[in-house]
């Protein structure tokens, strides 16, 4: 309860001067600092995104330039010879594809993309969300059981499916054609994952507003709006932040399962373009050469699985962490 | 018991309808009919795809092909044709003379049910749920039995990787240790009879549910073995062998049921991918395969199988709480 703790723990420090307070942020900190695999997990998913951010700089060589037929299917750095009977060249270090662009480049390009493919929509689902399952959750009533309704159906149909479904129809109009994809990508990933969200939330607002100072709230001749924003969303952050760590992971695996099928962000040619290539097109292209570059679906297979790990023990720490009560 | 049925049968028709709707509004926003984009022949002439467009109803309004689609529509003879709440899918646009329901349940001639798209589907699916409680529940109890040992620690640290990484790329490490490592089997199968080319595929893609299970069975356990009636087994004698495996596995297997609804569904349409990645003729690499294809009515009749069998999947589910656990009332 971020609510009430505060001025417990401050009434708390006038009795007893030598112990310092905590807020139950401090608390939160400190037990996830203790999670040694949460920590790491956190640290590897920073590193992901200052790449994300720097992918351009970091980029060894352009990553659309083709270096030709004599320097392709070059092996990455712990095969001496690749089977296509190519030597490993430094300057490639993780090797290069069936056109002789640079693999490392590509992966550093596919990262930034897939991060903000996992970000962005969990931005808007969020928004959404916990929006509509404050609302129904804590005003009850028609629209409550309306939205109940939406999310029962949403419930029986897997997300994967309609997000096929909305990727292979609509990718062909304008909304699909317009900047590589991404805004349709965005659209559909979050009008199908909206409504688990928000189901998490109406019960977290169902749970609270029964609550002694929700009450005390309204009694006080609070607004609806003032509870919500200053009881409800306060006390339901740490589902939420819970809820975003285990979401990213999956948005990230959503594109890379659709860029597999052929249905995901659309690449660009043009280098300035925001989007070159993302992690589900360089699975397809790396399964597509495989007999004589394996090298290459293996670093992409390990760069995804490191980062959803990452995500996973991080996730796992911040349950621990901010609900001591849920932990396993 | 009857009620409990009746209503959730009943809840199937509006999930159903949506489902049709949604998918139906979706082929029509999509820009290009299924003739317009074939790869291989040249431009249909503007007559055929009238003749084809009339041929597959598809001058009429939409609302009266989509009720025609649902229900069924009188022919140009005046006979009634029963729609999707009979089973009959409609006739595939590009897999000319053949209706969905046939390609997707109609094995080749002179096989068995279980060679039809849907039966290579049905095996890989079963083997995967399978072999995952096979393998997570006992791992999941010696965990639990042995807390703390070096097992234990092994076992949780598959467990958590198990989770955290999907079966999607599970599929390509596992293409990478046993085709092009190991080569114990190639990087695409070619045949697909019997049981043991999908031994691997079924593995890779019950590996989560596996590691859900495993985690969920050592802490059922761990918890269950502080029980007053484990400890009244001991005191009464009971072999350990039996205090085990009635007394706490049988308590600790109602949580996993729970779990076997979502699992049941991920299984079914993690499908598409999986096959897709390793080839299994089934009805999800069909279904990509008539994604790239714009066979629209396929893609709407696979949608609708898929979502028939988690909503069957779901209520077997919740029909198996009351026989573990008598203690359980449906209603």
């Amino acid at each position: 309860m971020a609510q009430a703790t505060p001025s417990l723990s401050r009434s708390a420090t006038a009795a007893a001067p030598a112990i310092a307070s905590q807020s139950q942020r401090q608390l939160a900190w400190r037990r996830l600092r203790r999670n040694r695999a949460a920590l790491i997990g956190g640290i590897v998913v920073t590193i992901y995104l200052l790449t994300a951010l720097f992918a351009s700089s970091l980029a060894p060589h352009n990553p659309i330039k083709d270096y030709g037929a004599s320097r392709a299917f070059l092996p990455p750095f712990w095969q001496p010879e690749s089977p296509a009977g190519k030597t490993y060249d430094p300057t490639f270090p993780l090797g290069t594809d069936q056109q002789g662009r640079d693999v490392l480049s590509r992966i550093l390009y596919g990262t930034r993309t897939s991060i903000v493919a996992g970000v962005l929509p969990v931005t808007i689902v969020v928004l959404i969300g916990t929006t509509l399952g404050f609302v129904s959750g804590y005003l009850g009533g028609g629209a409550d059981n309306l939205l109940m309704r939406i999310t029962d159906i949403f419930y029986a149909v897997p997300t994967e499916l309609l997000l096929i479904l909305v990727m292979v129809t609509l990718g062909d109009t304008a909304l699909g054609k317009a900047a590589n994809g991404v805004p349709l990508f965005l659209i559909a990933l979050s009008a199908v994952s909206w409504s688990g969200l928000a189901r998490l939330m109406r019960g977290s607002a169902l749970s609270l507003k029964n609550l002694a100072f929700v009450e005390a709230a309204q009694s006080l001749g609070a607004s609806d709006f003032h509870i919500i924003s200053r009881h409800i969303l306060p006390n339901s952050v740490g589902v939420l932040v819970v809820w975003i760590a285990f979401a990213i992971p999956r948005f990230i695996i959503a594109e890379a399962i659709l860029g597999y099928i052929g249905l995901g962000l659309r690449p660009s040619l043009n280098p300035n373009d925001f989007f070159i290539t993302s992690w589900g097109r360089l699975f397809l292209d790396a399964y597509s050469i495989i007999g004589s570059q394996p090298g290459f679906l293996l670093a992409v297979a390990a760069v995804v699985s490191l980062l959803v790990i990452s995500f996973t023990f991080l996730g796992d720490g911040l349950r621990d962490a901010l609900d001591p009560r849920m932990k396993k | 018991m009857a009620t409990f049925l009746a209503r959730r049968l009943l809840w199937f028709i509006p999930v159903l309808f949506v489902v049709a709707l949604i998918t139906f509004v979706l082929m029509k926003a999509a820009p290009g009919g299924p003739w317009d984009r074939d790869a291989e022949s040249k431009q249909v002439d503007p007559r055929t795809m009238e003749l084809l467009a009339r041929k597959y109803g598809l001058d009429k309004p939409a609302w009266r092909q989509f009720i025609g689609y649902l229900v069924g529509d009188f022919d140009d003879e005046g006979q009634f044709v029963c729609g999707a709440v009979c089973g009959n899918l409609g006739p595939s646009y590009r897999q000319r003379g053949k209706t969905v329901q046939q390609i997707l349940f109609e094995p080749p001639p002179e096989k068995g049910f279980f060679d039809s798209k849907f039966g290579h589907t049905a095996r890989l699916a079963v083997l995967a749920l399978v072999i995952a409680l096979a393998v997570g529940i006992p791992a999941g109890v010696f965990s639990a039995l042995r807390q703390n040992s070096w097992l234990d620690y092994a076992l949780t640290f598959i467990t958590n990787i198990g989770i955290a990484v999907p079966s999607f790329v599970v599929a390509f490490f596992s293409i990478l240790i046993f085709a092009v490592g190991l080569k114990w089997m190639p990087v695409v199968q070619k045949s697909w009879a019997g049981l043991t080319p999908f031994i691997i595929p079924a593995i890779v893609f019950g590996f989560g549910t596996m590691a859900q299970t495993a985690r969920l069975m050592r802490s059922t356990i761990l918890e269950v073995m502080r029980q007053d009636y484990v400890r009244t087994a001991r005191a009464k004698g009971l072999v350990e062998q039996a205090v085990i495996w009635k007394h706490m596995l049988r308590n600790a297997l109602i949580p996993i049921i729970t779990t076997l609804g979502p699992a049941v569904a991920g299984l079914l349409t993690g499908s598409i991918v999986i096959e897709n990645i390793f080839g299994v003729p089934g009805v999800g690499r069909d279904f990509i395969q008539s994604i790239g294809n714009r066979d629209y009515s396929m893609i709407m009749g696979t949608t609708l199988f898929y979502v028939i069998l988690i909503l069957l999947g779901n209520l077997s589910v919740d029909l198996l709480y009351g026989v573990v656990d008598p203690r359980i009332r449906v209603d």
